[in-house]
């Protein structure tokens, strides 16, 4: 029988700064094994000493040699990566969980509503879309930050915007004084009307806080989407990732085997979210 | 015959532990203060096999309190050996509920993804239940299952049956048939035994009078009395301080801690039963979390047993043992709290 919960060695190729507060780890087996995933699925990061915590991937799911995680410094774990160095070695239980609708999206427009930390989880099915460009229709990425020094992949977004029938629209909460910014401000449903959202032959993928996930579904189905045609990654705490500790639970679900991903109208179903 | 019985004589459990002992752990509930414990039997201690409940369930030999996953040199890599078992090791007296909550927990830590831990402890286990003869009032075992204080044919690999002067015993698997190998202990079982164990259920499920109403109809039941006002009510009362879940033989939930060593480099990864009723068990970064509020903890754990678990594991996560009503410092029993509720509606 197979020890769930022993990691896998892995190895910090690449540290790249995203923000004050946030790096991307570009990370690969030790073993040298390629690494298979879904977008939206995450792995247990684990350090011995510190403990572990689910963090979702957020490279191509094409690349199988390496694999990303882009992760914000909050607490002791989050922390200590933050002092790991290229070379440093991690500890890796992955992946888990479940995808975004990758196949359903084929032949549909898709609109990715993303707020702060939230876009690194919706960047693998991003990638994946720009991989299989012609599989899929127009590509709408709404993306929202606290303020301009909160958004990550900023320099990606010249190169995500060349791909045809693509659009990227920005907002931030607030501006400094003095700023400069020549997209919008206010809360990402502010771009809702930027960007002219049609349902038609449309499904919606939301990832960041989950009070923002509330605001951005329910002015959606607004905007006449229905229910189904939205899906949503729900955070939760998590100590196994396997469905064996009952932290992540929620209704009849684990949100570490049946989710992170949801469709909306399951989701809102749940009691103990902000939905 | 159609069970494979036979008879011990109750002057003689004492010497069958002790021959068992000779090549496996025992355990066996034992008063200590006031309560019944679970504990090692050694020479010279008693076993009763007649008591209502122990504290804490027989879960604690197959999900410890506390259990090393691993145990790591920080520079070095890591050593992940589930504990090792010299010998079997022999629960007995284990009640209906208790035995029938280990199947949930089969259920919990099997499935796609099995528990190495647990299944190192479980296929080392071997399980002499006995039928309960001395329910009391906050039993209500027969709500849940229909064979109430005693077992049909399966959860066990030994079933003990007071008959009065001896005990019926049963035979649920071959590695419970070995234990019976031992010379002088055993006598034949007769049909005249088997029905005295018969009669003797009969009068002790008259003896289970707490009841859950319309089970099957309990998750739509919850769902539509979310909202009903004595929820809060009944937390006012709530200390959130996890006993409940603590005592449960289903509950099973845990988190994770890392010990380090003085030195920094050594220590253990170890998985700590953990509790919903505390605050933090839902918590998230960022200082979110779902279930801050006492109600929604306490709401969530009986919604988790009755409404939810149904679906995740295919039984209820209750076996109507009573000790979450028992051990409450504040009262709280959650067959009275759907009784109010009902009772509500009438009104209504
Ligand atoms: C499915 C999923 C995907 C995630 N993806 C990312 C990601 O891509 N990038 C990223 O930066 N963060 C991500 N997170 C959040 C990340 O897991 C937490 O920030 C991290 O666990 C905090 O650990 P810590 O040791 O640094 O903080 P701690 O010192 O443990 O505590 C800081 C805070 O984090 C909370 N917390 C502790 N443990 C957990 C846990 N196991 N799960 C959730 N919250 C916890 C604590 O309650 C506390 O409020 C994800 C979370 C989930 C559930
Ligand atoms: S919920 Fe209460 S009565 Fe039911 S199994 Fe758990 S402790 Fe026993
Ligand atoms: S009631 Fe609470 S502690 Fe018990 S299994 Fe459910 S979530 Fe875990
Ligand atoms: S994280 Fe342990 S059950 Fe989901």
């Amino acid at each position: 029988m197979r020890n769930l919960y022993v990691p896998t060695k892995a190895v910090i190729e690449k540290i790249k700064t995203q923000t004050h507060d946030t790096k991307t780890f570009t990370i690969k087996p030790a073993n040298g094994e390629k690494f298979d995933f879904e977008p939206g699925q995450f792995n247990m990061v684990s350090l011995l000493g510190y403990g572990e915590a689910p963090i979702s991937i957020s490279s191509s799911p094409d690349n199988k040699k390496t694999f990303d995680h882009t992760i914000r410094f909050v607490g002791s774990l989050t922390n200590t990566m933050e002092k790991h160095k290229e070379g440093s070695i991690v500890g890796i239980r992955g992946p888990y969980g479940s995808s975004w609708p990758v196949e359903e999206a084929k032949g549909k427009n898709v609109i990715f509503v993303a707020g702060g930390i939230g876009l690194a989880p919706l960047r693998p099915f991003i990638m994946q879309m720009f991989h299989d460009r012609d599989s899929y229709g127009k590509i709408q990425i709404l993306y929202g930050a606290r303020g301009t020094g909160e958004m990550l992949f900023t320099d990606e977004f010249n190169e995500w915007k060349k791909h045809s029938d693509t659009e990227l629209h920005l907002t931030v909460d607030k501006l400094e004084e003095g700023e400069k910014w020549d997209h919008t401000v206010g809360v990402v449903t502010v771009l809702y009307d930027v960007a002219k959202l049609d349902p038609a032959n449309t499904i919606a993928v939301i990832c960041g806080p989950e009070i923002m996930m509330r605001f951005a579904c329910r002015s959606l189905l607004k905007k006449g989407f229905y229910a189904p045609q939205i899906y949503l990654s729900l955070e939760r705490r998590m100590k196994c990732g396997v469905g064996k500790c009952g932290h992540c639970q929620l209704g009849s679900k684990f949100v570490c085997k049946d989710g992170p991903v949801f469709r909306y109208d399951e989701a809102k179903e749940f009691h103990d979210t902000l939905l | 015959m159609e069970r494979e019985a036979v008879i011990l004589k109750k002057s003689k459990v004492n010497d069958w532990v002790n021959v068992m002992r000779e090549d496996h752990t025992v355990y066996g509930p034992v008063k200590y203060k006031y309560d019944y414990h679970f504990k090692e039997l050694e020479p010279g201690m008693e076993v009763t096999l007649e008591y209502t409940r122990s504290m804490i369930p027989p879960k604690k030999f197959l999900h410890p309190q506390e259990e090393n996953l691993i145990t790591y040199r920080r520079n070095d890599g890591m050593e992940t050996t589930p504990t090792k078992f010299e010998q079997k090791q022999v629960i007995l007296g284990v009640h209906p509920c208790d035995a029938r909550a280990i199947e949930v927990y089969d259920e919990i830590f099997g499935g796609d993804l099995p528990d190495v831990y647990y299944w190192n402890r479980r296929n080392n286990t071997i399980i002499i239940a006995v039928t309960c003869t001395v329910p009391d009032e906050n039993c209500f075992c027969m709500s849940l299952d229909e064979s109430g204080p005693t077992l049909e044919k399966k959860g066990y690999d030994l079933l003990l049956t007071d008959i009065g002067d001896s005990y019926l015993v049963e035979v649920g698997s071959m590695e419970g048939s070995l234990l019976l190998q031992f010379e002088g202990l055993f006598e034949k079982a007769t049909e005249e035994h088997m029905h005295a164990k018969d009669k003797s259920v009969e009068v002790t499920k008259m003896k289970v009078q707490r009841k859950i109403p319309d089970v099957p109809g309990l998750h739509d039941f919850l769902e539509h009395n979310y909202e009903n006002e004595v929820w809060a009510k009944e937390t006012k009362k709530c200390l959130s301080c996890g006993t409940c879940t603590l005592v449960c033989p289903t509950c099973f939930c845990y988190h994770v801690e890392d010990f380090n060593r003085f030195n920094l480099e050594d220590g253990n990864r170890v998985r700590i039963w953990d509790s919903c009723q505390l605050i933090d068990f839902a918590e998230v970064a960022m200082g979110e979390n779902f279930r801050k509020d006492r109600e929604a903890r306490l709401k969530w754990r009986i919604y988790h047993k009755l409404a939810y678990w149904q679906e995740q594991f295919g039984t209820l996560g209750c076996t109507g043992c009573g000790r979450c009503i028992q051990y409450c410092p504040a009262d709280i029993d959650m067959t009275e709290i759907l009784a109010e509720i009902r009772g509500d509606k009438v009104h209504a």
